[in-house]
């Protein structure tokens, strides 16, 4: 069974992310900080990380260059799902090693597409 | 304090240095006549001027005597011409150069110029007229032959009248200006404070739209259960408004990053008949559902060009929105072909139209389409940011439309846009 992180601060936000990989049948495991988001895939080696961007503690552009670093967890696809919308925001993504980026509002049938190519 | 017509002139400030620039010859003084700036001329007329020596000290070396003067304060307030005589009955040589044969009268015509508040004033000295660009050897001449007489001297205040009028227009002008620029900053820290408000408003409603539209559609794709027919109905509408105010938080975010300046086309080559094709697909169905004759002529010749091509679509498909969303019955017409080196599309519809007072107005931000019966529809935005789109291409957008009979909008767009730039 394939494991995902949801790096998410919103309860409904993560709520629906985790019914909606669950019901896929996805291993489904959560962090709600950036600091957590680290810890968490540290110990748990997901196979993808789906990364919000405004976080608590530090964002998900440093959660994921501090994931990026750690060798076991550098081949990790991370799919960030941001309400930053900008053009420069789409690049500071990439050049914080995430693998794909999705604008909220993210649509459910959309994540799960997005999210199974990255798995693939 | 006086009124003056006069320009006010301090130290170096740009009124004096015009004024200095305008009568080379003018010495400034206060009203006791003591000496204090004078133009570059004037000390080559009385090489003896010194700050804080008296004029008349100064008239007197050069032959003027006190009693051809006339000037008083009274005088010199009145703002009138002062004439002071300077005969010359003998050869006499000034500064070593300058010389003057024979029998000769010299005027020196002065005017008094209001400078500081009243307590400085000007005596502007003039000879005669100089020649532009004049060299020691031209102002020699000149005073060599220099016969002035009162007409030229009337002739000499109305144009110093007129030349404290420009200055006076000038200070008028630089004032205006400042406060122009004052205007004009706060103007745009005003529109700056719009923008990034109207940015983070569109950022903080994403993250609930999130919610709401992603628990929808995870109810009807069953996530939660079945649901009943009734309720799925419910949803659809639910989806359908969310996805409307989605559009419309979109068109609020695009535009604050157009007035923030941030704005950047992504420039690459594509097929435009490509673009027009998915366009065309992708808002035929709106057009039939509604019961509308959706022609489309695309040239097949259209080629490659440059640009934005996401940018560009957004254009389309907003123009091709519009004409379905504004018109009940009849047809949209979407052309698309070359003119020489653009690309020219047009969108025509049958729908109410839009009065000639409307046109200009419709690519303004917030402005609405009326229709008939007064009813408005939608933000206000998307003619704006679309114009904004062609315009940042380097292309044209515009209407021709008669009431009742509907409207045409016409864009061009050059085939190849160069770099990139940010919006200003």
């Amino acid at each position: 069974m394939k494991k995902i992180l949801i790096v998410e601060d919103t309860p409904d936000n993560l709520e629906m992310m985790r019914v909606l990989f669950t019901a896929e049948g996805y291993d489904v495991c959560s962090a709600t900080d950036g600091a957590a988001a680290v810890s968490m895939a540290e110990s748990y080696l997901p196979d993808l990380i789906v990364m919000d961007i405004q976080l608590p503690v530090f964002d998900g552009y440093e959660a994921t260059r501090r994931i990026k670093r750690i060798v076991s967890l550098a081949q990790t696809p991370v799919l960030a799902v941001t309400s930053y919308a900008m053009a420069d925001d789409y690049q500071r993504c990439q050049e914080a090693g995430c693998d794909a980026y999705m604008v909220k509002p993210a649509m459910p049938r959309e994540i799960l597409a997005k999210a199974r190519e990255l798995l693939n | 304090m006086i009124p003056s017509p006069y320009a006010t002139a301090e130290p170096g400030n740009e009124t004096e240095t015009l004024l200095f620039e305008l009568f080379p010859f003018i010495i400034v003084t206060d009203a006791s006549l003591t000496v204090h700036r004078w133009g570059r001329l004037a000390s080559v007329l009385a090489p003896e001027l010194e700050p804080e020596r008296s004029l008349l000290e100064v008239f007197e070396l050069h032959g003027v005597r006190r009693d051809d003067t006339r000037i008083d304060p009274a005088t010199w307030r009145s703002s009138r011409p002062i004439v002071l005589k300077h005969r010359q009955h003998t050869e006499r040589v000034l500064r070593g150069q300058l010389q003057f044969h024979g029998d000769h009268t010299l005027y020196f015509l002065g005017w008094p110029v209001v400078t500081r508040a009243d307590d400085l004033v000007s005596l502007g000295i003039k000879l005669k007229e100089i020649p532009p660009h004049n060299n020691l050897s031209d102002l020699l001449l000149v005073l060599r032959n220099s016969q002035l007489t009162l007409a030229d001297a009337d002739q000499l205040t109305q144009k110093a009248r007129e030349r404290s009028r420009e200055l006076e227009a000038l200070n008028e002008r630089l004032r205006g200006e400042a406060e122009l620029v004052r205007a004009r900053q706060a103007a745009e820290a005003a529109s700056d404070a719009k923008s990034r408000f109207l940015s983070h408003v569109s950022h903080e409603l994403r993250t609930p739209m999130n919610a709401i539209l992603g628990y929808s559609e995870m109810l009807v794709d069953g996530y939660y259960g079945a649901i009943p027919q009734t309720a799925a109905s419910v949803l659809e509408r639910m989806q359908v408004n969310g996805r409307h105010l989605l559009d419309l938080i979109n068109k609020i975010l695009d535009m604050s990053v157009i007035e923030a300046g941030q704005l950047t086309l992504s420039i690459a080559r594509y097929d435009f008949r490509a673009t027009c094709q998915k366009v065309v697909a992708a808002t035929e169905g709106l057009a039939t559902q509604k019961g509308l004759v959706f022609v489309t002529k695309i040239d097949p010749e259209l080629g490659e060009v440059t640009g934005d091509e996401l940018r560009v679509t957004q254009v389309m498909i907003n123009l091709i929105g519009n004409a379905i969303k504004f018109t009940s019955t009849g047809s949209v017409t979407v052309i698309a072909r070359r003119d020489s080196g653009n690309v020219l599309i047009e969108i025509s519809d049958t729908g109410p139209g839009i009065a000639p007072q409307d046109q200009a107005r419709i690519f303004k931000d917030f402005q609405q389409v009326r229709l008939p019966g007064g009813v408005t529809v939608g933000a206000g935005l998307g003619l704006s940011i679309a114009s904004k789109i062609v315009a940042l291409h380097g292309g044209t957008m515009g209407v021709e439309s008669t009431i009742g009979e509907g409207s045409t909008f016409r864009v061009t767009l050059p085939i190849s846009v160069p770099e990139s730039e940010p919006t200003q």
